[in-house]
């Protein structure tokens, strides 16, 4: 039944090739979560950018032995996904500028289309990007 | 896995066309970024992209588009994309690409009548 909570975990390794199954698995819970199939897409590129960005971001280069954490969850009407790396991480100054391979689009897309975007960062540690699309009553 | 981008390159009226299935991704952008830079070293400067089958782009493909947009600039070349599907023409829009030398169609008869 849409809108009942719903959570969802996955875990891949930080290699690019995982980026279409991270996006048509969070595409299906958004679907599934009652968001329209507008709403979905705008998720499924957000969620991609973000991705990207782990994949680019965390090391130097992909890695098969590290892994990307992508957590979907529903609650009080709005799905927010979390992507979450165990890179290095930056601080304010050093902030990475989007895609390195992209026109400066990832951050654009994923605050044009999400409801909320917020970025949490440690130097050493890793970051995680919170996305949250609410779920709007269907008529 | 369908993590597969198809690429075809054919002619029509002395346009070359770049037919694109699949998604175009930080994993398969390389692919795509070689056959269309060939293209332009053929010296083609007005260049149809078809993407009436891409499921999806992400901004390292469109990185490539503009990329390649901004090569045959210089020459008034213009990227001439055929897409049909409405979450991708957005993606167009938030991106700010069409206010380059890019136009859109919905499909190739419009784009080839374009050009030509």
């Amino acid at each position: 039944m849409p809108n009942d909570n719903i959570v969802v975990s996955l875990k891949v390794p930080s290699l690019a090739k995982y980026g279409g199954i991270v996006r048509d698995a969070v595409y299906g819970v958004a679907l599934r979560a009652g968001l329209s199939v507008e709403d979905s897409e705008d998720l499924r590129l957000a969620i991609g950018e973000a991705f990207t960005n782990a994949i680019q971001y965390s090391y130097e280069e992909e890695r098969a032995d590290k892994h990307v954490d992508i957590i979907c969850n529903t609650a009080n009407g709005q799905l927010e996904v979390i992507i979450k790396d165990y890179g290095r991480g930056f601080t304010e100054e050093d902030k990475p500028e989007s895609n390195k391979v992209g026109i400066g689009l990832g951050i654009t897309f994923m605050q044009s289309l999400m409801d909320d975007v917020r970025i949490e960062s440690a130097l050493g540690k890793g970051t995680s990007i919170y996305m949250i699309k609410k779920i709007s009553p269907k008529l | 896995m369908s993590l597969s981008l198809q690429i075809k390159v054919r002619e029509e009226k002395n346009i070359p066309i770049i037919d694109l299935i699949g998604e175009i991704d930080v994993y398969t952008y390389p692919q795509f970024s070689e056959v269309i830079n060939k293209v332009i070293h053929d010296n083609h400067f007005n260049i149809i992209v078809n993407m009436e089958n891409v499921k999806y782009i992400d901004s390292t493909g469109l990185g490539v588009l503009a990329s390649s947009a901004n090569k045959i600039a210089p020459n008034n070349g213009v990227m001439h994309v055929i897409c049909a599907q409405s979450h991708i023409k957005k993606i167009f829009i938030v991106s700010g690409l069409l206010e380059k030398n890019f136009k859109l169609y919905d499909n190739e008869a419009e784009a080839i009548s374009s050009v030509s």
